[in-house]
């Protein structure tokens, strides 16, 4: 399986800088990274991808609709609650 | 979490705009609901492709806001979650219908977990309430980045399926 993630040296090899600079840019917020433990971060490859690309970034907008009642998120927890109450009952 | 509706724009472009730095795919537009109790809803989906699978992986964050003020929202439900359809698995961090889920989980917050997706041994998981969607981000792209075992094992089940 294609690995989904670089090491901070691994970045560093691939873009020509040290891994002083790619921590750097990471703490600054510059390059995505997740924490993967306290002292351990990894690159997705597709944020490196997109950090080294060329083209734009997206301009994103919120396109708001009126309508009588918000759409409910999340698996209904009410569900359970009924089951819950029957298995109480019996 | 209170915003003012710019505020509370700002906030749901700055969410798609890190799941686009992280590598997602996200769409320019982003819908969203506005009730006549002034309830805002949105959902941002993003997808991820992976080079191994012709199936993408998928991020949504979806946030209800409920009017405290004139011009000001607090959050009250969120669903992040991680649909990972190249590896089978799925994680999300929900907290919605607290009413329900403190009476029947003890808790608001909850997760789910999914080792082999749409296969769960636990319906709820214990969670932590996330701070916002920010960190559900965060949170979801460390579980895409690590292939393999999720630790599902290893949470707290509180409703098994």
């Amino acid at each position: 399986m294609t690995n989904r993630f670089y090491t901070p040296r691994e970045v560093s090899d691939i873009l020509q800088v040290s891994p002083t600079t790619v921590m750097e840019r990471i703490h600054a917020g510059v390059l995505p990274a997740v924490r993967v433990s306290e002292r351990i971060y990894r690159i997705p490859v597709p944020a490196l991808e997109r950090f080294v690309s060329t083209d734009p970034a997206p301009e994103f907008h919120v396109e708001y609709r009126r309508v009588d009642r918000v759409t409910t998120i999340g698996e209904p927890i009410a569900a359970v609650a009924a089951v819950v109450e029957d298995l109480v009952e019996a | 979490m209170i915003r003012d509706a710019r505020g509370l724009d700002l906030y749901i472009r700055g969410l798609a705009k890190d799941m686009s730095t992280r590598g997602f795919d996200v769409p320019a537009a982003i819908p969203a609901e506005a009730d006549l109790a002034g309830y805002l809803a949105f959902t941002i989906v993003g997808h991820i492709p992976d080079p191994d699978a012709s199936l993408a992986a998928e991020m949504r964050i979806a946030e209800i806001w409920r009017p405290v003020l004139s011009d000001r929202w607090e959050r009250a439900e969120y669903a992040y979650d991680l649909i990972d359809r190249p590896l089978g698995r799925r994680r999300a961090y929900h907290l919605h219908d607290a009413d329900a889920a403190r009476a029947v989980l003890g808790v608001a917050a909850h997760e789910h977990c999914e080792e082999i997706l749409g296969a769960p041994t636990c319906d709820h998981y214990r969670g932590l309430e996330l701070g916002d969607g920010h960190q559900g981000i965060d949170l979801l792209d460390a579980a895409w980045v690590r292939p393999g075992n999720l630790g599902c094992a290893a949470m707290v089940c509180l409703q098994r399926s």
